[in-house]
């Protein structure tokens, strides 16, 4: 989709790891509450409607429709692809934040305690930020942002499917999983740039026309 | 001392420790591979249990 709405790869991998939260934090509520409460427009029906309505949008107008000015309440002028960026972070916040406070009351209610609650986000909690560091940091991302997003991908497909598993099954998070590995190997390389001197802000330098 | 030592760790440990592109490529096949392993190990799992009667199993199980 990203692709689609001729996205740059800095603004797709901003989506994928955003559009992550919402999804992860709805099912571990889920491991509390037994119900699926997925919010609105995180659905997968949802999500795969709005793909259907920008795929024909951007057939009927063409790509560089997407990169056209317009102009909101206020006098505010924004590029039409932006606004469906920016529209995707704030939904995602919103929804993320709503779970997370969804889960922990009802966590609360059953007897769990806050540390026990927050210790089960803690591998993924450590994917989100390895990843963003990596990202950020490593200068090969705008070379090959498929490798990047398809590693995060299926470190957090691991990670949702055992969360699914576990509220399933009604079995115990664990703290760390071995698939992580990987992406903590690969962000300690890129931040051993700073540890060593060679600080290079990446997403800096390539994000300030955005 | 200080100076050698420091001099010695910079000839050892250059920024980045490993070469990037290669860490990238053996990061996303490492996580393809933990992946692969999790969805066979979920799939084996279901059918031991289910017999390979069907996928609904595990809500089966939670009666």
């Amino acid at each position: 989709m990203g692709v689609l709405l001729g996205l740059d790869p800095w603004s797709i991998f901003l989506v994928s790891v955003l559009g992550s939260l919402p999804f992860y934090l709805a099912h571990w509520e889920e491991y509390f509450t037994h119900s699926l409460v997925l919010g609105m427009l995180n659905g997968p029906t949802e999500t795969e409607t709005l793909a259907i309505i920008l795929f024909l949008v951007t057939g009927v107008n063409g790509l560089s429709w997407w990169k056209e000015t317009t102009s909101l309440f206020g006098g505010i002028t924004l590029q039409r692809y932006k606004m469906i960026v920016y529209l995707a972070i704030v939904m995602s916040i919103f929804t993320a934040l709503q779970s997370l406070y969804s889960g922990l009351r009802k966590a609360r209610a059953q007897g769990v305690t806050l540390f026990t609650s927050f210790s089960q986000l803690l591998p993924i909690t450590i994917v989100w930020i390895s990843t963003v560091l990596w990202i950020c940091f490593s200068p090969l991302y705008m070379e090959h942002p498929v490798w990047f997003i398809a590693t995060f991908g299926f470190v957090f497909s691991t990670l949702i499917g055992r969360c699914i598993v576990q509220r399933i099954c009604n079995e115990p998070f664990r703290m760390f999983y071995p698939v992580l590995i990987p992406l903590l190997v690969a962000c300690a390389n890129t931040l051993s740039r700073i540890a060593l001197g060679y600080v290079e802000f990446c997403w800096h330098k390539a994000y300030n026309d955005f | 001392m200080l100076n050698f030592v420091g001099t010695k760790l910079t000839m050892i440990f250059r920024a980045p420790l490993a070469d990037e592109y290669t860490v990238l490529i053996l990061a996303g096949v490492s996580s393809f591979i933990g992946w692969t392993h999790f969805v066979v190990s979920i799939i084996r799992e279901m059918c031991g249990v289910l017999r390979i009667s069907a996928f609904t199993i595990p809500y089966k199980l939670k009666k």
